[in-house]
């Protein structure tokens, strides 16, 4: 039997509402679950799109155990977001420990040294040092964030603004960057290489090599060569998911690394990424 | 002349990551090396720079490479170094790597040269400056019109500057 990831299995819920009362949560889910970033991207996202907050979609969510779960991660955020409502995100709005970020569009004045965009890394990277993470780590996390919400802004061609996350919260941190838009098939397609290509777990397992893009170009596509890195011997895990196709990258050391790839029963619109690991 | 290029004078931040991050920090740069003259060197000072990417420095500082000056990357850490060689081997760039010490560039050192490039760079550096007909004099074997293409090539690659002198060219390399 195929095992979603909890986001997934929330998303496969609000599809169909009608197998709400048959959703179980196992323990497994409750501690593999997306941080509160996570959440807060997807519900962030979705309030802009459908002007509802997603937890009022289906009577009864909000008290399921994996929503209340959510709910108790994402009180940072409620704090920084009370009702998601006509706030705008623009600005980052962090506590410290925990962030959430509309990304800028290619060329705006927030990507330059001085902008937000910069206020928004370095607030990760001092969360991170504030909890012990070494500096070396600390940089590569930090570099990770970059490029991921470099590349969904560049690539997504999505109708609304990309959301950057991060938490540092008990013993723990993540990031995560989501974005609505076509996703890594219709991208990857533009290059003439992979123009025939069909499939959203090939194109997912396209992008996620190092050397590929969409441009085609020398140089490009080495944008995930940093959360590589960052993976490496720190027990992260990585999670991709892509319109229908998801991956899961874990690792332990640089050769002991897993990486799987599958379809999913569902199509979700736009790109996630979401990385996140124990503090040592 | 020498253009000092401080990055951390210009960045908030010692993490260098994102395309689009190091597309906003080529304008801040353009402006400096439209203002140098032909030739100039350019140091990219990367003190205090803990983290760059492969993406960010091509996006920053590739168009660099298409201009008349010469690009020399310095004080980098082991780090830094490492990834801007994934990023200069993946765009086919070369480059000189050095230290900045007070303004003096010592410890000069070309990368991503093949042994014939690095023989020609090694000839030049020795000799202070020279030109096609000098290396002629003193390796006959090979004629002077490929000597000439040898140090062109060095220049295009922006790890020699030249200038005329006569009919001839005259090349040194950067940094010296």
């Amino acid at each position: 039997m195929m095992r979603l990831h909890p986001l997934d299995r929330l998303e496969a819920v609000l599809r169909h509402p009608d197998q709400l009362r048959a959703w179980t949560v196992d323990q497994s889910d409750i501690e593999d679950l997306p941080t509160a970033g996570e959440f807060m991207s997807l519900r962030w996202i979705w309030w802009q799109r459908h002007r509802t907050d997603l937890l009022n979609e289906i009577p009864g969510l909000g008290s399921l155990p994996i929503i209340r779960r959510f709910q108790e991660l994402a009180r940072d955020f409620e704090v920084l977001m009370p009702s998601t409502q006509g706030r705008s995100l623009s600005k980052p709005r962090t506590l410290g420990h925990s962030g959430v970020y509309e990304l800028p569009p290619p060329g705006s004045a927030q990507w330059e040294p001085g902008g937000s965009f910069v206020s928004f890394q370095e607030t990760f990277r001092a969360a991170l040092r504030g909890e012990g993470v070494d500096q070396h780590y600390s940089d590569a996390l930090t570099g990770a964030v970059a490029e991921m919400a470099s590349n969904a802004v560049e690539h997504a061609d999505s109708p609304v603004p990309p959301i950057a996350s991060f938490e540092v919260a008990n013993r723990a941190w993540s990031f995560g960057v989501t974005d609505v838009g076509r996703g890594a098939l219709a991208s990857i397609q533009e290059n003439p290489l992979y123009a025939d290509l069909e499939g959203e777990v090939e194109a997912l397992e396209l992008i996620l090599q190092e050397g590929v893009s969409r441009t085609g170009k020398p140089g490009r596509g080495k944008g995930f060569t940093e959360v590589f890195k960052a993976l490496v011997d720190r027990r992260a895990i990585l999670r991709f998911r892509s319109g229908g196709a998801t991956s899961l990258w874990e690792g332990e050391s640089p050769t002991a690394q897993t990486i799987h790839f599958q379809g999913l029963p569902f199509r979700r619109q736009g790109f996630h990424v979401r990385v996140g690991g124990p503090i040592p | 002349m020498v253009m000092m290029i401080p990055l951390r004078e210009l960045v908030p931040t010692g993490v260098l990551a994102g395309r689009l991050p190091g597309n906003a920090l080529r304008p801040l740069l353009e402006d400096q090396v439209v203002a140098a003259e032909n030739g100039a060197i350019a140091i990219l000072d990367f003190t205090r720079v803990d983290l760059v990417t492969a993406s960010y420095f091509l996006a920053a500082f590739e168009w660099l490479w298409e201009r008349e000056v010469c690009p020399v990357i310095a004080n980098t850490t082991p780090e830094v170094r490492e990834e801007i060689e994934l990023a200069l081997k993946a765009a086919n760039l070369k480059a000189l790597f050095g230290t900045n010490q007070d303004g003096h560039l010592v410890e000069v050192q070309p990368f991503n040269l093949d042994s014939t490039e690095t023989a020609t760079y090694e000839k030049i550096r020795s000799l202070g400056t020279a030109t096609a007909n000098d290396l002629y004099t003193l390796d006959r074997q090979i004629q002077p019109s490929a000597w000439s293409n040898r140090l062109a090539l060095l220049y295009r690659y922006r790890l020699l500057r030249r200038q005329s002198m006569g009919r001839q060219l005259a090349y040194s390399v950067c940094g010296s």
